[in-house]
Parts: structure tokens; sequence; C-alpha cells
């Protein structure tokens, strides 16, 4: 279940995004530079999503349906493999997930991402995002420099705070650099 | 073009919508470069001015001052290294060397930067290669920590508090 809408981001009632989304999303990084009429265009293909906290936004078993993009509140980023789970990062508004059902076919998932209080992101459907690609829309580039820029951003962060530990092989500095990782993100 | 680099293209993944003539163009975009055994092809906290695709050979990831010399990584053919320096612009994270003669397709910085932003099928088929080897980076580094924590916490017997 939803958390709910918050307040000056309620869904209109055709199920397209509010006022308050559109504004949002009109400055996000995910859609910068994009001319007016072309930002416009993609910003309607977008839904509102909220969710209430403890919500998983995004799990490693199923497809999100499209890119998520945090508009309000906070979330944070779980790993899991083999039946066990670590916090690895937390997500703040204008942070994008869900790039991995887009153009991550044949990696397994291992992330799972979940609301830290009540909140809203805005979805852009996996059909609509199909969309842009086959009219070769502007928003279709834009969005994927945005993505290609922040996964290098996460990659480097990540790799930044963890390596020493994992180079060193010892067990316990990995644990502790999961620990580093999350405090930092 | 030869076939090997649009193999070591099509490895990297994300390029299933590609027909092979925007492969070809794409290939046709870097530069080949000859390396020989034990080059430093770029050093740690050097400036990040090119992105790489390994043709053949191969070359291993260290992280100098760690004791031992840690390596963490071995890249063979049709992998993807220095990207991450040119598109956060942060130096080097880590010495990449040629551990025997290979060739490597290479691409500067600001070719880089351009075919990142270049309308139709062959900056689309770049940043769809991109993407999905980043993702799959991502995925890398985060399972590998995850299994090493999870190895840690079977590891540490039960009787591990002396009272």
């Amino acid at each position: 279940m939803g958390g709910g809408a918050r307040a000056g981001y309620i869904a209109a009632t055709d199920g397209t995004v509010d006022f308050g989304l559109s504004r949002f999303l009109i400055n996000a990084p995910l859609l910068a530079g994009l001319p007016p009429a072309a930002r416009d265009d993609v910003i309607r293909a977008f839904r509102p999503r909220p969710f209430g906290d403890g919500e998983a936004l995004l799990t490693a078993d199923a497809d999100p349906g499209g890119l998520l993009v945090l508009v309000d509140g906070a979330a944070e980023v779980w790993i899991r493999v083999g039946g066990r789970r670590a916090p690895v990062g937390r997500l703040a508004a204008g942070d994008a997930v869900g790039a991995h059902a887009l153009f991550g076919r044949g990696i397994p998932r291992v992330a799972d991402v979940v609301g830290l209080g009540t909140g809203i992101a805005a979805l852009l459907p996996t059909l609509e995002w199909q969309r842009l690609v086959a009219e070769d829309h502007p928003a279709a580039t834009a969005i994927e420099i945005a993505l290609v820029r922040s996964l290098c951003f996460r990659l480097h962060h990540r790799l930044d705070q963890s390596l020493p530990a994992l180079a060193d092989a010892s067990e316990e500095e990995v644990v502790a650099s999961l620990s580093t990782i999350r405090s930092r993100s | 073009m030869s076939d090997p680099q649009l193999a070591a293209l099509w490895g990297l993944g994300g390029l299933e919508d590609a027909t092979e003539d925007v492969l070809r163009a794409l290939a046709s975009r870097f530069h080949v470069r000859p390396v020989a055994a034990g080059e430093t092809v770029c050093a740690v906290g050097d400036a990040s001015r090119h992105l790489w695709v390994t043709l053949s050979g191969e070359v291993e990831c260290v992280l100098p001052g760690i004791p031992g010399g840690a390596r963490t990584a071995a890249l063979g053919p049709g992998k993807l290294f220095g990207h991450v320096g040119v598109y956060t612009r942060a130096p080097r994270q880590f010495t990449v060397r040629a551990t025997g003669d290979g060739t490597l397709l290479e691409l500067d910085d600001g070719a880089a930067d351009a075919l990142l932003r270049e309308p139709g099928m062959v900056g689309r088929a770049f940043r769809h290669m991109l993407l999905h080897a980043v993702l799959h980076q991502l995925h890398t580094v985060d399972a590998t920590l995850l299994r090493l924590a999870v190895a840690a916490t079977r590891a540490r017997p039960p009787s591990e508090d002396p009272r």
C-alpha cells in the first residue's frame, strides 16, 4: 500500500502528475537542458508514486515498472545476496532508481529501495520510456546522459569508500566498509 | 573494421538493439592502442583523460600502497575501464597495468563527452553500452561486498564473547 501523497503533491484525478510534481521535474537534473516543449512532453509521461515508511519502492525480485525519480522524502538502498542484506546508500530528492529495468538486461538484481518515512516519487513507466526511445525523443537522450553521469558518480563513491577494505581482503574491514558507505551516502 | 573490435564492444552488453552498421560506426570512433607487458595504462591519482575497452590481452587493476600490492581485478578482452574518472572528472582510483602484450580501444575525454551527448543511433548505442557496463560493475561491487560481509558474520564463532 502507498503511504499517501504529501501535501502539495496530490495526484491529478487522471493519474498524471499534478502541478507540484511538474514543478519539481522541470528542475530535475534528469531533464536538464531540454527545450521546454520536449521537457513538458516527457513530464506528462510521469506518474506519481507515493510511498510510506518502510515500503519497498523497488525490490530485487520485481520489475519496478519503469524509472523512479525521488521527488520528496528519502529512501534507503539495501543489497541482498543469499538471504542476507545490508544497507549501502541513501537516496534524496532528485535521485533516480530503476535504471536496471531499462538498461540492465541479464544482470542479476541485488538491491531493494525502501522508503524512509513517507514521500513521493515520479515513475516514468517502461512503455513510456520505450516510446521516447522509438521516437528518438530528445528527452530519452537527456535522461540517458544524466543516468550515465549519476551512475558513474555512484560507482566512484562506492569504490572510494570500499576499495581499501576490499583490496586488503580483511573480512572485518569489509563489514566496516559497509557501515562507512552507509554513513557517508 | 576487424571483427574483434565489434566483438569487444558487443561483449560489453547493452547493444542488443544496435545493427552491425551502428556497431562499426561506434568502433570507428576509438583508436587502437597497443600495450606492452608491464606498461602502465594509467596510475592512481592521474587526471582522467581517456577511457578504454580491452581488445586483446589482459590488464590488471591494482591499488598501490597496500601491503602485498592489492590486485582488485583482472580485465580480459571486452571490458570497459576508465569511464568513471572521465564522467566524474575525478582522478584515477586505480593503477592499471598490462599483464602481457595486448591492444586497447581508446577514447579521449573530449571524444567520450561528445559521443555521450551525440543524438542518433551511434550515440544511443554508446550510452546503452556504458549504462549496461556501469550497472554490471555496480552489481559486482555490491555483491562482492555483501558476500564478504556474510562470510565474516558466519565465520565468527558463537563463543566469540568470552563471557
